[in-house]
């Protein structure tokens, strides 16, 4: 079945021999992206401490600019990562939180 | 057996062509959205979408565009300017190896191809397909969602099948009480849900309701849901499915998330409970003149379309003086039972500052409000456009 290419930085989530084209090539692109941008200049999120964390749970299923354009308080972001750890996105507890204190704090209510 | 095994190595056959091509996409999309590599502090450009240059990109994954509204000038929308939502993106579909599958509760359940579908009487109709959450941006607080402005809309003419006609040939039972269309978009992880809505089975034997082949006059682009797309006209955009492959015909509606946790309001009587989305709103827009606009003094054509989903719009009045006064526009488009109505109202303005306001009003009596109350998802916005003009 077709998955979107980064689905496969998933644990467990490689599969035949697409995943040896996609796996290179997605995650050369993410982690040179990603590791070409200390002060997150280019990544259209606020600055914050933990934003690579952030970056790098999210941008395996959706674009960045998805989280970006929302303006939540810390209750609707807590609704909307818990429906995505639940569909899946590799998020520990401990990393919840950080995400939701970075999410609620630069993303917060305007 | 056979059959579904056949439809199996098909669909890797299309898979592995598609995939080759997605990555190539993918890959165009990561490098104009994140031209990055270099130190320069500069932001990125905002990134485009082969293709549809000229729209604003909302995610470019999954890819969702939106129109601007100077964009939307023509009352039919040229493919390149036609909006896209995307909940998941999906691989492109090679139109040799397509097949739609209708099966469940049917007599004759039934594997269709894309030429067997070319060979069946073909229909047109202009339609307008509308996001539920086109104009969620003008909430305030705001709610969580794809922040539209007022240009995920358009309207289209389409061409292709009847659904009618394609379950018909189906035979379905008395028990088929609900259509549950399935395309072939794909979750980024096992995890999340399909995406998979369902409609009821009088709205699916609308002749209007049709499996689109063409978009304006080409085969429907892959962006927006070719080689066979649903369209459900005056419904909202996600009842229309993209990459249609499978219809299951079912006694009950579907009731995964996409129907129980998306695309929900809540009820006026009871504000607890919620609804599932189905026709759009009354509703209008202005196209012209543009909020903020500097003109030059003399006559001047307002002009916009209003619509209205299930219902037909009996009337769009403007307003000139910031509400204080209303006038009926000349309703002067081609009348579609489910596309837009262009409007427009002759307006000759003193110099200074204006703001010109549309309301619509439907044949199911309703009227555009002058505001809403908070919707959860921000589905439903529908508020009464205003525009603020300087006349020299």
């Amino acid at each position: 079945m077709w998955r979107s290419p980064a689905w496969r930085l998933l644990p467990g989530g490689a599969e035949g021999r697409r995943a040896l084209i996609s796996v290179p090539l997605t995650l050369g692109l993410t982690i040179g992206w990603v590791a070409a941008q200390p002060q997150a200049q280019g990544i259209p999120l606020p600055p914050g401490k933990d934003v690579e964390l952030v970056v790098s749970r999210c941008i395996i299923c959706h674009s960045l600019e998805m989280v970006a354009q929302q303006r939540q308080d810390l209750a609707g972001w807590q609704a909307i990562v818990d429906r995505m750890i639940q569909y899946g996105a590799p998020i520990s507890t401990e990393e919840r939180q950080v995400i939701l204190e970075y999410l609620a704090t630069s993303l917060g209510p305007q | 057996m056979e059959n579904s095994r056949e439809t199996q190595q098909e669909r890797d056959g299309v898979t592995r062509r598609a995939f080759i091509i997605q990555m190539g996409t993918a890959a165009a999309i990561l490098n104009a959205s994140m031209p990055v590599f270099a130190q320069a502090p500069a932001p990125a450009p905002p990134p485009t979408i082969p293709g549809k240059e000229k729209l604003i990109v909302r995610s470019p994954r999954p890819i969702n565009l939106e129109t601007p509204l100077k964009d939307l000038a023509s009352e039919i929308t040229p493919n390149d300017l036609f909006f896209v939502r995307n909940n998941y993106d999906g691989p492109e579909i090679n139109p040799d190896q397509y097949a739609l599958r209708i099966d469940s509760e049917v007599e004759n359940p039934l594997t269709l191809r894309l030429d067997d579908l070319k060979r069946m009487d073909q229909v047109t109709h202009t339609i307008t397909i509308e996001c539920a959450g086109n104009g969620r941006s003008f909430y305030s607080p705001k709610a969580p969602g794809l922040q539209w402005e007022r240009g995920a809309i358009g309207t289209g003419v389409w061409t292709g099948v009847r659904l009618a006609d394609v379950i018909r040939m189906a035979k379905p039972r008395p028990t088929a009480k609900h259509v549950v269309p399935n395309g072939n978009d794909v979750p980024p992880t096992p995890q999340a849900p399909d995406f998979i809505r369902s409609h009821p089975i009088w709205k699916a034997m609308d002749p209007h309701t049709m499996l689109a082949l063409q978009m304006n006059g080409k085969p429907v682009p892959h962006l927006h849901g070719g080689p066979v797309r649903l369209v459900v006209p005056g419904w909202i955009g996600s009842a229309s499915i993209k990459w249609l492959t499978h219809i299951t015909l079912a006694d009950k509606e579907f009731d995964g998330p996409f129907m129980k946790r998306s695309y929900r309001s809540p009820r006026i009587e009871d504000p607890n409970d919620s609804y599932s989305l189905r026709s759009l709103e009354c509703k209008s827009v202005i196209v012209n003149p543009l909020d903020g606009a500097q003109l030059a003094g003399g006559p001047v054509t307002i002009f916009g379309y209003g619509w209205a989903g299930e219902g037909t719009v009996v009337g769009v009045d403007v307003s000139a003086d910031g509400g204080q006064s209303w006038a009926p526009a000349k309703l002067t488009g081609d009348e579609h039972r489910y596309a837009w109505r262009r409007w427009e109202f002759a307006w000759t303005p003193k110099s200074g500052q204006h703001t010109i306001m549309a309301r619509a009003s439907d044949s199911l009596g309703r009227v555009q409000p002058a505001s809403r109350p908070r919707d959860p998802q921000g589905y439903r916005w529908n508020v009464i456009h205003a525009v603020r003009v300087n006349v020299a």
